[in-house]
This record gives structure tokens, sequence and C-alpha cells, in this order.
């Protein structure tokens, strides 16, 4: 009866641990210019904003310094307020101060008015990064509370898994971060989705990422595109 | 000792997780019998999707502690159970390879498995070929009762939630060669499954060889075909209670004779193909015992 009893325990002390799966969610750091101005008026100001997203996607403060290459035409301070002095170009650099290799670059004229460039709808392809079939192209627009996601005809994805999910994200590789839209209930064909949030624009996300939820299998992703 | 009696000793020394085929088509005689506590277990970080390719998914795991046991009530019917009575399936936790954070808990279920219980009746025996014909309930027995609107969460389960009937038809025979006994079954089985999950067929072939009556090797070949005519509804996510599950697999099994009585068996078990199963070697090992 002992054998037996040291037998079983042995047996159940067996039974599988949970363990750490590490996910690779590291992305490139990246500093974008936000306001795509393309041309100030000789003599008027205007701040340029700009954002940092992490090595996760995530959006965080940072310290940076900007950078004119022609000062005599548009002056930058390292606060981002530009001024325009005289008629001409000159290109306007953003750059991380801690990694001066991640920078963001626009170029600007000083000129009789001021054009600031608004992006109302973007674009790009689903594609697959998974054995399972995804595909499609999409576009994406600018609402009163969010934007509008436009899936077009040319669009296929498997029902052969549990729970696909649509997010926007800025990483690729997780859903960590990325906002949740909803569950896919479209495997073929032109749809939309709504998608309402507080101060969510087109330029809020970069990719539009399709997971399996419950196991965390990432499926595919579009990149948006100007 | 006649081929045959030594043969169905050391075929159920042998068993994988396909019970129905133990002891291939051999019955015991009456008041003789098999039993067995097992340890069995699956661990996948990818799975066979439904066009035979893999993709990955969150570490899963699957380990049944086991007992199992055949009974010869007559020298004709073996009355059979498969008592999973400690089953655990378990997720790994994620951590973000950035931050060291995180990012979803790790997660396990303890419950008994999905238990089997059987009859299987010698329709020919004592002749060259032997031929034998079985019935398996599968019991839901297993935790099932997974929230199929909570995606949150990868599903844990230990059992299937359906009750199936397999039937089937196993021939067997034997030759010897000295000191070594060899055997070669085949066997077809019909799953008839409920709940909304699709009926099956299965395929078993056998070949294996006692070597001095204490050493066994064996090598299994299953294949394991879905009648696709289940409810759509039925999620098709890839684990071992798959729906449409479909695979020609393997197993290499050794066994050895401690005594007459007792011994110890292992086995591994993979797949030549697949689809919507996890796409990792299962593993098992036991001490059986011989009445």
């Amino acid at each position: 009866m002992n054998r037996i009893v040291n037998i079983l325990t042995i047996f159940i002390i067996l039974q599988g641990c949970v363990g750490t799966d590490v996910i690779d969610d590291i992305i490139e750091e990246k500093i974008e210019i936000t306001t795509p101005i393309a041309s100030l008026k000789v003599g008027e100001s205007y701040s340029l904003m700009h954002r940092y997203l992490n090595n996760t996607g995530m959006e965080e403060d940072a310290e940076v310094d900007w950078f004119s290459t022609d000062q005599s035409v548009l002056e930058v301070t390292e606060d981002g307020e530009l001024t325009a002095l005289m008629s001409g170009q000159s290109e306007i650099t953003v750059v991380l101060r801690e990694n001066n290799q991640i920078m963001d670059k626009i170029l600007i004229e000083a000129a009789e008015e001021t054009v600031v460039l608004s992006t109302n709808s973007k674009s790009g392809t689903i594609n697959t990064t998974s054995s399972y079939e995804l595909t499609g192209d999409f576009e994406i627009t600018n609402t009163d509370t969010g934007v509008r996601i436009t899936i077009s005809d040319n669009y296929i994805a498997s029902s052969a898994l549990p729970g696909l999910y649509v997010y926007l994200s800025n990483n690729p590789s997780t859903t960590t971060g990325a906002l949740e839209i909803q569950a896919v209930s479209v495997f073929s064909g032109e749809h939309a989705y709504e998608v309402d949030a507080d101060e969510l624009t087109v330029d809020t996300y970069v990719y539009l990422l399709y997971f399996c939820k419950p196991f965390n299998v990432k499926v595919g992703h579009g990149e948006i595109l100007d | 000792m006649k081929i045959s009696v030594f043969i169905i000793g050391m075929l159920c020394a042998i068993l994988s997780t396909t019970q129905s085929y133990a002891g291939g088509g051999w019955v015991h005689a009456k008041g003789k019998g098999y039993f067995k506590i097992g340890q069995w277990w699956v661990i996948a970080d990818k799975h066979y999707i439904d066009d035979g390719s893999t993709d990955p998914n969150t570490t899963i795991g699957t380990f049944n502690t086991s007992f199992y046991g055949e009974y010869g009530l007559s020298d004709k019917w073996d009355v059979n159970l498969y008592f999973p009575f400690f089953s655990r399936s378990f997720n790994n936790e994620e951590v973000s390879l950035a931050t060291g954070q995180v990012d979803r808990e790790g997660r396990a279920v303890n419950s008994i498995g999905d238990m089997d219980i059987g009859i299987k009746y010698g329709l020919i025996q004592n002749k060259p070929i032997v031929l034998s014909a079985h019935l398996w309930l599968g019991l839901p027995t297993g935790k099932s009762d997974v929230d199929l609107d909570d995606n949150s969460k990868v599903p844990l389960l230990t059992g299937d939630g359906e009750f199936n009937q397999r039937v089937g038809l196993t021939a067997s025979t034997a030759r010897s060669f000295g000191k070594f006994n060899t055997f070669v079954s085949l066997g077809l089985e019909f799953n008839n499954r409920t709940n909304g999950f699709s009926d099956e067929t299965r395929v078993n072939f056998e070949l294996g060889a006692v070597i001095n009556e204490k050493l066994i090797l064996a090598y299994k070949l299953q294949w394991l075909n879905s009648l696709n005519n289940g409810n759509a509804s039925i999620e098709n996510g890839a684990s071992i209670f798959s729906n449409n599950a479909e695979y020609v697999g393997y197993t290499y099994e050794i066994a050895y004779n401690l005594t007459d009585r007792v011994g110890l068996t292992a086995n591994y078990s993979s797949v030549y193909s697949a689809k919507l199963i996890l796409a990792s070697p299962a593993y098992s090992f036991g001490v059986y015992f011989n009445l």
C-alpha cells in the first residue's frame, strides 16, 4: 500500500508548474512631429508638437531638442516654438536628447501665409503574419468621436481560430497598450468599425492589429500609412 | 506459455493514450487482468491549424495521472476502465521582454479528467489471427465549463464536455522467432460524439516485439479522421479537446517486466501530419501489474 501511495505521490508531484513565456515586444523607439505644418507666415510663431513612443510603442514623456537648418529663416526654441523670420525654407528636426539617433524631420516654408496640413484619412493593407489566412485593404478616417475603419471587399480572414480580435496599436507584436476594437465577426468582404475614444484620430495609432485573444496568437497586421 | 496469452500480457504493458487499442485483438482469460498507474502529458507552444501548418501560442499543457484496468469477466468478455483521477491543465504567464512586466498571468485548473469505461468481446480467439470488438463510453467527467464569452483567458480544460461512444474491431496475430515474439494488430474504430462535436473514425496499426519475455518494443501508427459533421459553433481552437482534430500519428513504446507481474512502461507520441491539435510530442510512463 505504501508503495502505491509513493508512486502516486511521485506522479502528482511531476504535474507541470506554470512557467513563463517571454514576449518579444521590443520595437524601435520613435519620435514624431505631430503638427504637420507646411508653411508659416513671416513674422508669426507656431508651437510645434511631438510625441515619443518608447520601445514598446507606448507614448512617453521625453526630453527633446529642436533644430533648424536655417535659423535666419525659421527659428526654433528648445520648447519647439517656431518663428518665421524671413522668406525661405528650413528643415526642422526634433531629436531625443538621450539618443540623438532617434529623430524626426519636417521641411517648413516661411511664406506669406500659414498652411497646416490636416490628415483626415489614412489607409493600409492587412497581411497575415501567421499561418492563418488574413488579407485586405482598409481605410481609416476621422469622425467627430474617433475614427471609422472601413475594410475593403478584398478582405478575407480565417474563421478557424477562436477569439479573433482587432485592435489599434503602436506595437505590432503585442496587444499590451493597444486599443481593443472588438471581436471579429465578419470573415470576408466589406465592413466597417466605428471606434470612439477620447483624442483618437487617424494619427494616434500606427497599426491595425489582428490577434487571437485567448491564445495570444498574432494573426496579422496592417500598417496605417498616409 | 501460449504465445497469445503471453502477447496480451505484453500488449497491455504498452498502453498508449489510445486505451481502446490495448491488448490488440486478444481478450483476457477469466479472472485475469492488467492494471496500470500512469502519467501522461503534453506541453506545447505551438499548434497545428486547420490547413496542417503550425502557429505559435501561449505555452499550454495538460497532465493526466490515471488508473487503467482491464479484467477478464470470462474467456470472451473483458471490462475496461480508464480513470484520470488527477488532471491538470495550465498556461504559462507572459512577460514583456521590454519591460519585464507580466502581461498576462499564468493559470492552472485541476480536476479529474474525462473517464472511459469499456467492454471488449473476443469474436475469434485461439486462432492464428484473433479478432475482438469493443465499445468504449467516454464520460464527460472532466472540467469543461469554459466561458466562451470571456476571450481574455486561455480556455483550460480537463475534458471535452461531451459523451462519446467508440465502437471498433481489432485483429491481431503473433509469431515467435526463438526469443523474439512478434505481433501485429490492425484496428478500426468509429467514435460517435455528442454536444456538437464531429464524429470520428480511427485506424490503428501496431507492430511490436517481445524480447526474451522481458523487454517489449512497439511502434504504433494512428490515423484519426474527423467526419466534420459537428456543430460549427463549437470553438475550433487547437487543444487536446478540439473539435475536428485530425492527425496521422505514431508512438514508440517500451516496457520492461521487472517481475512476472510488475513492470515499467514509457512511450513517446508525435505526428506525421495533423490539424487542430497541439504541435508537440506527448509522453507517458507508468507502472503496471498483471493479474
